[in-house]
């Protein structure tokens, strides 16, 4: 921890917030382009497309949609499967929802309905740094990012049309390398100072991440790495 | 122009089905104090969830059958983790991966 105020300053206004989420702005462009692009060749009108990503607001869902549609799944299937892949929001929430208790509860469903993969990524780096964040500076980048998501979608419906294979740009990388360097930030000083049980629980997530893949889809092995991992590092904590 | 009327259910059934999940936790918060010990669990959440976003894109997923390494993401990871470290800067990061995969792209085909 850092004990200056002014440390904080960069992370107090809508302005910083909306700063702050430039980084991701890149991966949402490549990965909403993409995501429009396969909505569309999923015969997914533009409003579809538009309306999809405001209240549904999860990639990995809206390509699974469209896969999901491809092969005429009953809508049961489609919404309970939407559920599986984002839950891991849950998680996320759980452990974002500590830092905003002092406002109030209406602002605390703002912040939860726009946190994505991304956004907690982000904010939970700065908290790692010592960094206190404000809503303001939360809902700066929350918003850009919806905007950022919303608008990508929709230039991929718009050339959807056009272009039959979006994975040619290298823009689709883009999300992998921000995973990469929030995954850097984050491990960056708890390997510092317990590099045992950050090492253990790192290895345990890819490990039965590995194996998981094999048994369940790629999302529900996420969260259920997540888990052990957790467990893994509590566990050493303990003992 | 229009909206499918399975569409719509679907994009419902996927609001509610979403945001239930993203800000239930936030109302819990508000409502109880957490207990110690998941505090300790959640202390490890940021972490391990990156970790296990990032390793599950260097792989191709089948369903029921072993993931394949999906070595071109992999390769560009090298460089986009040394830039990572080195610069701890997440925009270069972004930057530097985007030119790496689409150098891998370029010198493969």
């Amino acid at each position: 921890m850092r004990s200056t105020i002014n440390f904080n300053k960069e992370y107090q206004t809508f302005t910083d917030g909306i700063r702050s989420c430039l980084p991701t702005v890149l991966g949402y462009l490549g990965i909403g382009i993409a995501a429009g692009v396969v909505g569309a060749n999923a015969k997914l009108s533009l409003i579809e497309i538009g309306l999809m990503s405001l209240f549904i607001y999860a990639g990995s869902a809206q390509f699974i949609i469209c896969g999901l549609l491809r092969i005429n799944s009953p809508i049961s299937a489609v919404i309970f499967t939407i559920f599986l892949v984002n839950l891991r929001h849950f998680l996320m929430s759980l452990s974002a929802s500590q830092y905003f208790t002092h406002y109030d509860l209406a602002k605390n469903i703002g912040i939860g309905s726009l946190l994505t993969d991304e956004s907690y990524g982000v904010l939970m780096t700065e908290v790692q740094r010592g960094h206190s964040v404000s809503l303001a500076w939360m809902n700066g980048l929350n918003i850009t990012a919806y905007l950022s998501w919303f608008f990508a979608t929709m230039i991929g419906g718009v050339i959807g049309n056009w272009i039959p294979d979006p994975n040619d740009f290298g823009l689709d990388y883009a999300l992998i390398a921000m995973f990469i360097g929030l995954f850097v930030l984050q491990a960056e000083l708890p390997l510092k100072n317990r590099p045992k049980q950050i090492c253990m629980a790192i290895l345990t997530v890819c490990f039965s991440l590995y194996l998981l893949m094999s048994l369940v889809s790629a999302e529900i092995a996420v969260l259920l790495a997540t888990l052990l991992g957790c467990g893994m590092g509590v566990f050493l904590d303990e003992h | 122009m229009n909206i499918d009327y399975s569409i719509f259910l679907i994009i419902l059934g996927g609001f509610f089905v979403t945001w239930i999940p993203r800000i239930l936790p936030f109302i819990f918060a508000k409502k109880m104090e957490f207990p110690p010990s998941l505090i300790k669990f959640l202390n490890y959440v940021p972490l391990c969830i990156l970790a296990a976003l990032l390793f599950q894109n260097l792989f191709y997923y089948h369903e029921h059958q072993r993931p394949d390494i999906n070595w071109a993401n992999t390769i560009a990871a090298i460089p986009t983790f040394l830039v990572a470290v080195k610069t701890k800067n997440l925009m270069k990061t972004v930057v530097a991966g985007v030119v790496a995969i689409a150098f891998l792209r370029l010198i493969i085909r």
